[in-house]
């Protein structure tokens, strides 16, 4: 069955953030193809993205068999415009943060810090993050995407730096942030030594001074990361309900 | 070689051989099983059953290729006398090389996307620091060592990925990671920056060169 083009209504209801531009992205595709995007995006946050297949997809939506491959040729491809849309509200919620702690470094931490802990606790957000990075296509316009984001976020603490600057810092530092989803934290080594191990590590590349450096992780310390991170994750699926509820 | 446990029989050891010359000799993603067995003789079921693909074939390649960075180390270590300068070499030289070498970069860049791959590799580089760093950083425990490598080894990634242009400098990104690299372990500024000058200024790559290519016929 195929669903109805989203009702701005039913956004305007639930008031989800980015939700009208994300119509707006989703509209433009075909019909099918847009259902295969948003039943892909429910199949990840429920399952392992490796134990999902083409073939799964297809049959949640009711569409015959090799239409998934017909519209994307592999999950990849899904991956890669999944990556447009998240990057979107990403840097919807990282401009909203700012609003609220009117620092920019900080707003990086705690979204850094947010992301290490959601994929600590959610295997599958861990598996889909992880299909992000390792994908080059993905990984190319993470980087692309970050930097941008991170250079309007840092120009005002860092006058010195170009956005030239920023873009060699991104390709260290989305693989600081990659080694995050490498592998758990243990009880020697806990969630907390390795969210502070990797902001060391970028707040380094960034050049920020030791007493800084510990200004911000005692501030970071009063936002509550999980949720920060769960809420993120849940809301970005909710993004792809809204042909569901109509139907 | 500590972590290397294999049981092969003659095909197996057979087809392994030629993996090994095609994964030296061309680059990763243009290898087929068509060319494997072209090249050692079997049959292309035979490679399924014994190895199911390529993947298989690195995971067990991956010991030589440690192996090959630890001679490399070895190599700088007879003219470099300090513990961690030739550690800096070392990673310098690699990463030149690969710079140069398209197909080493993809197949270590493979090895280091791998989650498996990735841990023996982890291992590998945590001995050789615990067994070559402990005199000299001797505040860093067996744990410490554990836990930084996870951040260090996906810095290797990050150059591995970075492909060359002529706005973005190799040399200028080699500096960049070498800097936070060593400042995991070395937090003395000084002492840092005078390792990561030397580091730079030594040239090892046509040796390097040299050693991969003789990977091959080992």
């Amino acid at each position: 069955m195929l669903p109805l083009p989203m009702n701005n209504k039913s956004a305007e209801r639930r008031k989800l953030p980015m939700q009208e531009n994300i119509n707006k992205k989703l509209n433009a595709m075909q019909p099918r193809k847009r259902a295969i995007l948003c039943t892909s995006a429910k199949l990840f946050s429920q399952k392992n993205f490796n134990a999902v297949s083409n073939k799964m997809i297809g049959q949640e939506n009711g569409l015959p068999p090799g239409s998934v491959t017909y519209y994307f040729h592999t999950k990849e491809d899904i991956i890669l415009d999944l990556y447009d849309i998240l990057s979107d509200y990403q840097n919807e919620m990282t401009e909203k943060l700012y609003e609220e702690t009117k620092d920019g470094l900080l707003t990086l931490a705690i979204k850094i810090a947010a992301q290490v802990t959601l994929c600590e606790e959610n295997t599958n957000a861990l598996f889909l993050y992880r299909a992000f990075y390792a994908l080059p296509a993905v990984y190319e316009s993470i980087k692309s995407t970050a930097s941008k984001n991170t250079y309007k976020l840092m120009k005002n603490d860092m006058p010195d730096w170009t956005e030239k600057d920023f873009k060699i810092a991104e390709n260290v530092t989305s693989s600081i942030e990659m080694s995050a989803l490498t592998s758990f934290a243990t009880s020697y080594f806990t969630l907390d030594d390795k969210i502070s191990q990797i902001l060391h590590s970028v707040m380094h590349i960034y050049k920020v001074p030791k007493d800084k450096q510990a200004e911000i992780m005692i501030k970071l310390k009063k936002y509550d990361c999980s949720a920060i991170g769960t809420k993120m994750f849940d809301r970005f699926i909710k993004l792809f309900d809204g042909d569901r509820q109509n139907e | 070689m500590r972590y290397r446990y294999r049981n092969f029989s003659e095909l197996e050891e057979t087809i392994f051989r030629s993996a090994k010359k095609l994964f030296v000799q061309h680059s990763y993603s243009s290898i087929t099983q068509d060319m494997l067995s072209q090249d050692s003789g079997a049959n292309k079921s035979a490679i399924t059953w014994h190895f199911r693909g390529k993947e298989k074939l690195l995971e067990h390649f991956i010991h030589e290729l440690l192996e090959f960075r630890e001679n490399l180390l070895e190599r700088i270590r007879k003219d470099v006398d300090d513990n961690i300068l030739s550690f800096a070499t070392e990673l310098v030289t690699f990463h030149r090389l690969c710079n140069s070498n398209a197909i080493a970069k993809e197949l270590f860049a493979v090895a280091y996307n791998s989650i498996s791959m990735l841990s023996t590799i982890r291992e590998e580089f945590i001995y050789l620091k615990q067994h070559y760093w402990k005199n000299i950083i001797p505040e860093l425990d067996d744990e410490a060592y554990k836990n930084k490598e996870i951040i260090a080894s996906n810095l290797e990634l990050a150059l591995l990925r970075f492909s060359e242009t002529p706005e973005y400098a190799f040399e200028d990104r080699i500096r960049l990671v070498l800097d936070t690299y060593l400042e995991l372990y070395l937090p003395d500024e000084e002492h840092r920056q005078t390792v990561i000058t030397k580091a730079l200024e030594y040239d090892y790559v046509q040796e390097a060169q040299t050693m991969f290519a003789a990977l091959a016929d080992e």
